[in-house]
């Protein structure tokens, strides 16, 4: 069954119709919240809120048009009301105590070496090139369909995946050279 | 990894792509995927109907409070007349206390015209 049949009927009120959708890209909401979010639970909440935005909101969306860009300009949202969230908690701390967790045990591995690299590189990017070059490389959206999902021009899209490619090509690149 | 040297290149990068992925995969994917379609199902099950009984108990604790506050005012106000009525003569009462003085000269006269 297509994603637009599975939205048919959920918007008919369709309960299973609506959990199947949902599943058939909690992935690729997972992957694009944890690109936002950088942390794996509050990524899970933001993937969560939006599926409940979602059934919500099922009225608003057009069945003719991809379920998965629709579904994923909430999960973004949801992502950023998350945070603001957040961030509004952690300000109420006066002190917030980062431990270090050293060096990981991995890290003698060079793939591990890698995802470490790519991990520096992706913190250090604005929040918007994460998702933008997640969206395009990682999962396949154009340009234009993402510059739909976060509600900008294409052309920012654009300069955002390739700022982005050239500092985690950068971070790749220096990781390959060490080892 | 493609090397595009402008903006306006439109094509992917499928090996930074897998990298990307990779990266933000996790082990439980799986049961994530599973948990959140059973959450999607649980949340789409919830009617109309279930969404008035969740308000419902709020909703008649507001009600009682409002009925409860409305009757003591009321209450308060049947009172507060009741004792400024008690100093004044209703009009029967006045007319009985009228009719009763046979010494008033005007008693006669309302005797009269009940009688017709």
């Amino acid at each position: 069954m297509t994603d637009a049949e599975l939205a048919g009927r959920a918007a008919r009120g369709d309960g299973e119709a609506f959990g199947q959708l949902v599943e058939r890209h909690a992935l690729v909401a997972r992957r694009v919240a944890r690109a936002a979010l950088f942390d794996a639970h509050d990524a899970d909440d933001a993937v969560q809120d939006a599926t409940f935005s979602a059934w919500r909101h099922l009225d608003r969306y057009d069945t003719a048009r991809p379920f998965a860009p629709w579904f994923l300009r909430i999960v973004v949202n949801a992502a950023a009301d998350l945070r603001r969230r957040r961030a509004v908690r952690r300000a109420d701390q006066v002190f917030e105590v980062i431990p270090d967790p050293g060096p990981s045990p991995e890290l003698s591995t060079d793939r591990a070496l890698l995802r470490e690299r790519l991990d520096v590189a992706l913190r250090t990017l604005p929040e918007r090139h994460r998702i933008a070059v997640v969206m395009h490389d990682a999962e396949g959206f154009g340009h234009a369909e993402i510059a739909g999902m976060l509600g900008v021009p294409e052309g920012t899209i654009r300069s955002d995946v390739f700022h982005a490619r050239r500092a985690l090509r950068t971070a790749l690149g220096a990781s390959e050279e060490q080892t | 990894m493609i090397h595009e040297t402008n903006e306006f290149f439109s094509g992917r990068d499928d090996a930074l792509g897998a990298e990307l992925k990779a990266h933000f995969a996790s082990p439980d994917d799986a049961s994530f995927a599973a948990r959140l379609r059973e959450l999607a199902t649980e949340a789409a099950r919830e009617t109309a109907w279930d969404v008035l009984t969740r308000w419902a108990a709020p909703g008649l604790a507001a009600a009682a409070l409002l009925i409860i506050a409305v009757g003591a005012w009321l209450g308060a106000g049947t009172g507060s007349d009741q004792s400024a009525a008690a100093g004044q003569t209703t009009p029967a009462a006045a007319l009985v206390e009228l009719a009763g003085d046979y010494t008033a000269p005007g008693g006669a006269v309302v005797l009269a015209s009940l009688a017709e």
